[in-house]
């Protein structure tokens, strides 16, 4: 199906011409073959089952009131939790790489624990804690403040699956600043706030992007921790993922693809803008 | 006085960086902190700074006590090894910096920056780099911006850590005429650490020469080379042969001629490569019997590296490549060479002049 061999030649393919490192082709290969598996044919799959659909009956599908709120918890909520992870996500960041203290060690090794639980388990647990009778239900509750199955929760949600990502991402750029170069600005007469909006900031921003990016499209496709915390209330705490199993189960499978694809196209759309904007603000290179 | 520095000490941990150190650093100068790595350079340079803070001591910088001023307050521009430029700014934006973070009050206009830095590109000689990211630079570049970025701000004191130290030797031999040039036309109070004697001797109007974390010799760069206090100084101007003699008093009483001969309290002789002479011949009797055993052509100096036959001794001679070649010399020939200078080092530390 896709021409893609290992003994392509080197020249033709690589944008550099006449690299001399070995390997371009066979490693070319190997990446377009394993990424075409397991990304673009299912991928091409969905897009073959979407077509079955004419364009009216597709948009009919995405213009539906219920499904048109669903994207809209959907996405906000990935971008509220996104937002969010970003600025607590650097903070901590932040905290665990600028500064030694008693157990620093413990607090990092934390940090990954969104990704190694089942996700199913943190919603339950979120749910319970926020519950009218959880730990912090109870307190907030009589304040009015309405956590578990709303859209607060959803976020909650989010905001726990998607910190990780964040502050993986920003920590290793944070250790690598160059001490030098806040030096410089200090001996330039920057004071704290001045080094670190003009100087130390701008050089963590991309790789804050790329973390709230991943925060981002890691909250969009969330479903398991979702279900749990939210009324799942259509119009209301509706979650796309959860409209999509919803569709399946009444064996609606080209609509629920529909809604797949509709979904792939915008967060591809998303990542994309951030791509462009990240590429922009490196536009210096890396270069040392 | 410009720069003042009154029994400063800085430990870190165990390690002794600096040992009460007493430094006058003059009004107007280019002087050179001169040391062997670890010799507390680089720590004296940050203390002057306030990047580094002193465990004990002050800092006077023109007469006003600055030990406890935070950096940005000081007035100082320094320059890193590794430049530290903003890469995520242009040239023009890093050069801007300084002037552009001051407080409303004193910030010089839009124009009035422009200018300034236009200026101080012009005069670095990357006016037409403004645009470019420091990515787009080599390292003689960078560190041309890096100085610019410096001056703007106009310092009292123009500080460089091994500003050459990444770059290759001809940008390098190029940065070092030009930092001269420059300091001659601002006279601005300036200390540079460097750890080669060679670029020390050419840039700075003054030396200082550091060791384990105390100062051995402040002085002009002839008087370093050519009075060293004690053989520490002497071996880190330049190579060195060194010989364990003893003194044959002659008939006179006078201290005469030295000798590698038994009986006599030892003494440390050190010559120069270059002031050792080569002969066919020992035409007066003074000559010492000598082989070369090798020998390096080195543009126009030749490296000979000899052997005497008595003491087993090797001795490394630097003479001209013109007598080298009017000489016939080469290696495995049998010659004798004469000592046209040395430094005598006895027990009892006195360091004196010897000539034979």
């Amino acid at each position: 199906m896709l021409d893609v061999t290992g003994i392509a030649a080197p020249g033709a393919w690589a944008k550099t011409g006449n690299t001399s490192l070995p390997g371009f082709g066979l490693t070319l290969g190997l990446s377009l073959t394993y990424l075409s598996l397991l990304l673009v044919i299912p991928l091409a799959a969905l897009a073959l089952y979407t077509a079955r659909l004419s364009l009216p009956e597709y948009w009919a599908i995405l213009a539906d009131e219920r499904v048109s709120s669903a994207f809209c918890v959907s996405f906000l909520s990935a971008g509220y939790a996104a937002v969010i992870n970003g600025f607590f996500g650097f903070i901590i960041a932040w905290a665990l790489t600028r500064y030694a203290f008693f157990g620093r060690k413990l607090i990092d090794a934390l940090i990954d624990l969104p990704f190694a639980i089942p996700t199913a388990v943190a919603g339950i647990s979120l749910a319970v804690m926020f519950s009218p009778n959880g730990i912090l239900g109870k307190i907030l509750m009589p304040l009015g403040i309405e956590i578990a199955f709303s859209k607060a929760g959803i976020v909650i949600a989010l905001i726990f699956i998607g910190l990780p990502f964040v502050v993986r991402t920003v920590q290793p750029v944070i250790r690598e600043l160059d001490r030098e170069v806040e030096e410089a600005a200090m001996s330039l007469g920057a004071n704290f706030a001045q080094r670190f909006f003009k100087v130390i900031f701008p050089s963590i921003l991309p790789a804050l992007l790329t973390g709230v990016a991943l925060s981002f499209a890691r909250g969009v496709g969330e479903y398991a921790t979702i279900i749990f915390i939210s009324s799942n209330m259509p119009y209301e705490t509706e979650i796309v993922p959860l409209l999509i199993v919803k569709k399946l189960l009444q064996f609606d499978y080209v609509g629920a693809s529909a809604l797949g694809s509709a979904m792939l196209i915008l967060a591809f759309l998303l990542l994309l803008v951030i791509n462009l904007l990240q590429s922009w603000m490196k536009r210096d290179g890396n270069a040392a | 006085m410009g720069i003042s520095i009154r029994q400063v000490h800085k430990h870190f941990g165990g390690f002794v960086a600096l040992d009460e150190i007493n430094l006058d650093i003059p009004e107007g100068e280019l002087t050179a902190l001169l040391g062997p790595s670890g010799s507390g350079k680089t720590t004296l340079l940050r203390c002057i700074a306030g990047l580094e803070r002193p465990d004990a001591g002050s800092i006077h910088f023109f007469g006003e006590n600055a030990t406890n001023k935070p950096v940005k307050n000081r007035g100082v521009g320094f320059v890193f090894q590794h430049y530290a430029l903003f890469k995520h700014m242009t040239i023009f934006d890093n050069v801007a910096f300084g002037l552009r973070i001051r407080p409303r009050a004193t910030r010089p206009g839009r124009d009035e920056i422009r200018e300034k830095v236009h200026k101080l590109l012009a005069m670095v000689q990357i006016d037409s780099m403004a645009r470019r990211f420091p990515g787009e630079l080599s390292g003689g570049q960078k560190q041309r911006v890096a100085l610019a970025r410096a001056l703007a701000v106009e310092p009292r004191v123009l500080l460089l850590d091994e500003p050459f130290g990444a770059l290759d030797a001809k940008v390098r031999q190029e940065l070092r005429r030009w930092l001269r040039y420059l300091h001659d036309e601002m006279h601005i109070t300036s200390v540079f650490v460097t750890h080669d004697q060679e670029e020390a001797l050419e840039v700075a109007d003054r030396i200082v020469i550091l060791n384990k974390g105390a100062i051995e010799q402040v002085g002009t760069p002839e008087e370093i080379y050519d009075n060293p206090v004690n053989p520490f100084v002497y071996e880190f101007m330049g190579r060195v042969n060194l010989f364990h003699a003893r003194f044959r008093r002659n008939e006179s009483g006078a201290e005469g001629k030295a000798e590698m001969a038994p009986g006599q309290p030892p003494v440390s002789l050190f010559i120069r490569p270059h002031d050792i002479e080569l002969q066919r011949h020992d035409e007066d009797g003074k000559g010492i019997a000598a082989k070369i055993i090798a020998h390096k052509v080195l543009g126009n100096r030749v490296r000979v590296e000899l052997l005497t036959p008595e003491t087993g001794e090797k001795i490394e001679a630097n003479i001209d490549r013109k007598t080298w070649r009017d000489s016939k010399f080469n290696t495995d020939d049998s010659v004798y060479f004469r000592i046209l200078g040395a430094k005598v080092y006895k027990p009892d530390a006195t360091w004196s002049d010897y000539v034979i």
